[in-house]
């Protein structure tokens, strides 16, 4: 806010900021500082002072110049120009329904992509808050400790190396506790990064030894939301995941992170996992062993290697580890941070969907341009008398075309204006929706900030330039002698412009229409796709144990008494623990199958842990075998379900029921009972990975202990939201001490999965109506205007005997054929534009025909429907009353 | 060139409320900018706050009309800030508005004859 103040500071006169800027500028930010005056106040007054400065400038330099005897040109053009606005503010101000659609046409074009330039900024726009990002590149693959080490010894290829990795943390002072993103990073990660401190100290290499007290270092973001900005915070302790830890520094404000998609509010030492951890990931041998793979590496790389180089050399020596692997596995990549910082692979998606998002919005304003220049020329036709009468007075031509622009300008100035709250509001309504990848908009942080503001103030100058330079010049062109003869409009070719416009406008808006019906027909298909489970009725709940140090009995014993109250509820179908919910979060786990070909790699399966109901409570049909049943328990015979896809690859040709696997790591062989039908894990469109499940009684170890996060799936009969709030209540009852979190319908996992869709499709919706609503009153002014300028024409013809249904055609035709013509050049614009949509169908082609004959059709009616009641009128014209005009 | 002849206190009446602020502000003390604010925040029991652009806008107008300069004396070591500026009421700025408030004493006056105001 403050920096939105301080660049308003900007418009005052020049004289008033070179005797007084800076401290103007220091007054601002003290008077923020020690919150003296609300910035609604200050920034009242600058508005006033700027309007009340230039004024008085204006004024003083007039006095002077008249004083002096002095008739420069610029300042005839200032006092011109003042009087020009004053006279356009008057014109306005007298068909304030005119002025209202306009202003409100602009302030949602220019708002819409303020906001849109606002998202562009925080993703793919601004570099990364670290220094000199173009040389850091991440491995594309995750890695184990020991490969970290090794890669961060390449001091030939590197300035250095860091290592990240990123979880929930549950951050407890002051009694409250609150779950949030921490890093673990290797301790040179922020001197690699380039990232200083705010106050206190960085972390350093000397805090990354194991077993030593934890230290960590602190977001500014996070610093300042939950302790105030409070300098005594170095030195405090805090308790993570219940354990202390010393905070001994703030990062410099800006720095978020390497992700957009996450934006850690903590940063601890990689070592320190071992004491803040529970399960696989706290143990210390995870700093040993080349089988635990968590790691993301991040490399500055020196100034004399490319990427490409270092990516060979690495990629070599992690081959000379692996021989085996030759050719296996898909080669190293160093990605650039820049590009990676924008959600791992899916960078290239988020991207394209905000350049999407982008265009969608800067179509809406074109549209918006060529309707209000549509409009102009109306008004600047119906002042044709007025302008005729100024000419011949002597007014000149280019000043009669100054005021046509300066009319122009203001009007987007006034909707610049209206569009920064517009913009505002649009950043508040995109918050609650997530770009691909599940990188909430939120998280971002959209400002209206100096960068956002000058970029409204750009949008409004080129908006004006674009819709005031053909009324200008029409107006401009005003013949002299036609207009001062009462009512004989002739035609000077006004008529053309606005055919042409109406047709452009028809044309960006057939591109918008058939986006949103791609996207519409997409996402119908989308809620159409098997998912492999019903998510409607059924609620989850999550609980992670060893956020809060429980040990292994008390969580046992909590799943326990949680599962059999929640069964004991009324209306209650079925219940059941799982370590993971459909469509939410992904574990894939090593299997050896019992059987394979000797010396193949043994593959990977989604796995996951499931009490005997879960196939009940999520709807998963059992295709083979039997479920398991309450009596698969720790001392039973091992036993595994296995899903369609994991029995038709990996036991093609054969019984999957009655075959053995092993979950890597065990020593235990489990048989295959059941077989189930796919399952949707990642992304819509993904093709079903194996999924193997074990009974949620026999632990297989690895991250899947009773100290991890576990779900409970509730399906019930009734109401769902009683549902959830008797679920909640209940968990409650049995352990308050428990992490408990996300109670919510399954069904709200599912509507994540299509966050992206959605928001495309409600911009497109939303600006689809708006445009169509444009198109037609530009349609229906285009004809209006024809019927108007010929009436003398078409009187005489019907005086003479033409027929009246020939007259409704001609009238009706002229209105069509612009909008025919803009449909097909549309239909071609929206067949090139629909190849940017591409990533974002769902089983629907970009080309798909249903779509772009619908939206052509729909906009041909639209444009006959504009052009009717015109076209009517003009038939019905009294030929008398039409001839006595001329 | 002749030299502009310093105006007489009546022809600047009467004073703009910035302006006749400002100069109550300066009447004991030198101040900053911020610390004008403060003192007019002061005064009126913090009924008047003026904004960066009123002060800065009033104070270049009454530095061109001398009814008050730059002072390039500093007050003590603390709470000095290189960018700030501190500005000091001139003579005639003092009988300004002494003119000022006689201007008003007589106005309040009349308002007590006349029962308008306690």
């Amino acid at each position: 806010m403050t920096r939105l103040l301080l660049a308003l500071t900007r418009l005052l006169p020049p004289a008033l900021r070179r005797a007084h800027g800076r401290e103007l500028r220091s007054f601002i930010t003290e008077a923020r500082a020690r919150r003296t005056m609300s910035a609604w106040q200050i920034a009242s007054d600058l508005i006033v002072s700027i309007a009340r400065e230039w004024i008085d400038a204006v004024a003083r330099r007039r006095d002077r110049a008249t004083a002096a005897g002095d008739r420069r040109p610029t300042l005839d053009l200032i006092h011109g120009v003042t009087r020009d606005v004053r006279h356009a503010g008057r014109l306005l101000a007298r068909s304030p329904g005119f002025t209202i659609a306009a202003v409100l046409t602009l302030a949602l074009g220019i708002g819409g992509n303020t906001a849109m330039y606002a998202l562009a900024d925080a993703t793919v726009l601004r570099p990364l808050h670290v220094a000199q990002p173009e040389r850091l590149v991440a491995w594309s693959w995750t890695s184990a400790y020991p490969d970290f080490k090794a890669y961060a010894a390449r001091r030939d290829v590197f300035d250095g190396v860091l290592a990240i990795s990123t979880g929930g943390v549950a951050i407890e002072a002051d009694g409250a506790s609150e779950l949030v993103s921490g890093a673990f990073v290797s301790g040179n990660a922020l001197d690699v990064l380039g990232v200083g401190v705010g106050i206190g100290r960085p972390l350093v290499a000397a805090d990354d030894i194991l077993n030593t007290a934890v230290v960590g270092v602190l977001s500014d973001d996070y610093w300042r939301s939950r302790f105030g900005g409070d300098r005594s915070i170095i030195g405090r302790v805090v308790r993570i995941n219940s354990q202390p830890v010393t905070i001994v520094g703030v990062a410099e404000p800006g720095f978020r992170g390497i992700s957009v998609a996450t934006a850690p509010s903590i940063y601890v030492p990689l070592t320190a996992a071992t004491q803040l951890r529970t399960g696989p990931f706290a143990r210390p041998a995870m700093f040993e062993t080349r089988n635990m793979v968590w790691l993301t590496v991040v490399g500055r790389l020196r100034s004399d290697v490319t990427a490409a180089q270092a990516a060979a050399a690495m990629d070599s020596q992690y081959r000379s580890w692996e021989p085996g692997e030759a050719g296996a596995t898909e080669r190293l990549r160093l990605i650039p941070l820049t590009t990676r910082a924008l959600g791992g692979d899916g960078s290239d998606k988020v991207q394209r969907f905000v350049v999407l998002l982008v265009g969608v919005v800067a179509l809406t304003l074109l549209i918006g341009c060529a309707n209000l220049a549509n409009l102009l020329i109306a008004r600047s036709a119906a002042r044709r008398a007025e302008v005729g009468v100024r000419l011949a007075l002597g007014a000149s031509r280019a000043h009669i075309a100054r005021q046509s622009l300066v009319e122009s300008f203001l009007l987007a100035c006034l909707g610049g204006t209206a569009g920064l709250a517009v913009a505002a509001g649009a950043v508040q309504v995109l918050g609650a929706y997530q770009l691909p990848d599940g990188i909430d908009i939120k998280a971002l942080r959209l400002t209206l900030d100096s960068g956002t503001f000058a970029a409204a103030a750009v949008l409004t100058l080129v908006t004006a330039a674009l819709f005031g330079v053909a009324p200008a010049w029409g107006a401009s062109g005003v013949d002299v002698i036609a207009s001062l003869r009462r009512g004989s409009n002739r035609h000077s070719g006004g008529d053309r412009v606005r055919a042409v416009l109406v047709a452009v406008q028809v044309a960006l808006c057939l591109v918008l229409l058939t986006g949103s019906g791609l996207l519409l027909r997409s996402l119908l298909h989308a809620l159409d796709v098997p998912l492999g489970f019903d998510a409607r009725g059924v609620v989850t709940a999550s609980i992670n144990p060893g956020l809060a140090r429980h040990d292994a009995g008390r969580a046992r014993a909590y799943q326990a008494e949680a599962l059999a109250r929640v069964r004991a509820l009324p209306a209650v179908a079925a219940a059941a623990w799982a370590t993971f919910i459909p469509s939410n979060g992904q574990m894939f786990h090593v299997v050896d199958i019992d059987g394979a070909a000797p010396g193949s790699k043994p593959p990977d399966f989604q796995v996951s842990l499931v009490g005997p109901e879960y196939f009940g409570a999520t709807g998963t049909r059992l295709l083979q075998g039997r479920p398991f049943t309450s009596d698969d328990r720790a001392g039973a015979e091992p036993v595994a379900i296995v899903s369609h896809a994991a029995a038709k690859t990996h036991w093609a040709g054969r019984d999957a029921v009655g075959g053995r696997i092993k979950p890597g790591g065990s020593d235990r062989w489990h048989t295959v009972v059941g077989v189930v039908n796919d399952v949707l894990v990642g992304d819509l469109g993904d093709t079903p990975p194996p999924l193997v499940y074990y009974p949620f009684g026999q632990p297989i170890g690895g991250p899947l202990g009773p100290l991890d996060a576990a779900h409970l799936l509730v399906r019930g009969t009734g109401d769902a939201e009683a549902l959830q709030a008797a679920v909640a209540r209940t968990l409650r009852d049995v352990d308050a001490g428990m992490p408990l979190y996300d109670i919510v319908p399954f069904a709200e996992h599912v509507r994540e999965l299509l966050m992206p869709q959605r928001l495309g499709l409600m911009l497109m919706t939303f600006f689809s109506v708006l445009t169509l609503t444009l198109a037609a009153v530009g349609i229906y002014g285009v004809a209006t205007y024809v019927a108007e300028l010929r009436a003398a024409e078409l009187s005489i013809r019907i005086a003479l005997g033409a027929d009246r249904a020939a007259i409704r055609r001609l009238v009706l035709w002229r209105g069509v054929m612009p909008a025919a013509a803009g449909i097909a050049v549309g239909l071609l614009l929206a067949l090139w534009a629909s190849q940017l949509l591409h990533a974002f169908l769902y089983d629907v082609s970009p080309r798909d025909p249903l779509t772009f004959v619908s939206a052509s059709v729909g906009l041909l009616l639209l444009a006959v429907l504009a052009t009717w009641w015109p076209a009517r009128r003009a038939a019905r014209v009294d030929p008398m009353a039409a001839l006595r005009q001329i | 060139m002749t030299p502009e002849r310093p105006p007489t206190p009546d022809r600047l009446l009467p004073l703009t409320p910035a302006i006749a602020q400002i100069l109550l502000a300066l009447a004991d003390a030198d101040r900053h900018g911020y610390g004008i604010m403060q003192e007019v925040a002061r005064l009126t029991d913090g009924a008047v706050r003026m904004g960066p652009g009123t002060l800065y806008g009033t104070i270049k107008r009454m530095l061109a009309a001398r009814l008050i300069v730059d002072t390039d004396d500093r007050p003590g070591p603390d709470d000095d800030d290189e960018r700030r500026r501190y500005y000091r009421i001139t003579p005639l700025g003092r009988r300004v508005l002494a003119a000022e408030s006689a201007r008003m004493a007589m106005l309040l006056g009349a308002a007590r004859a006349k029962r308008v105001y306690p």
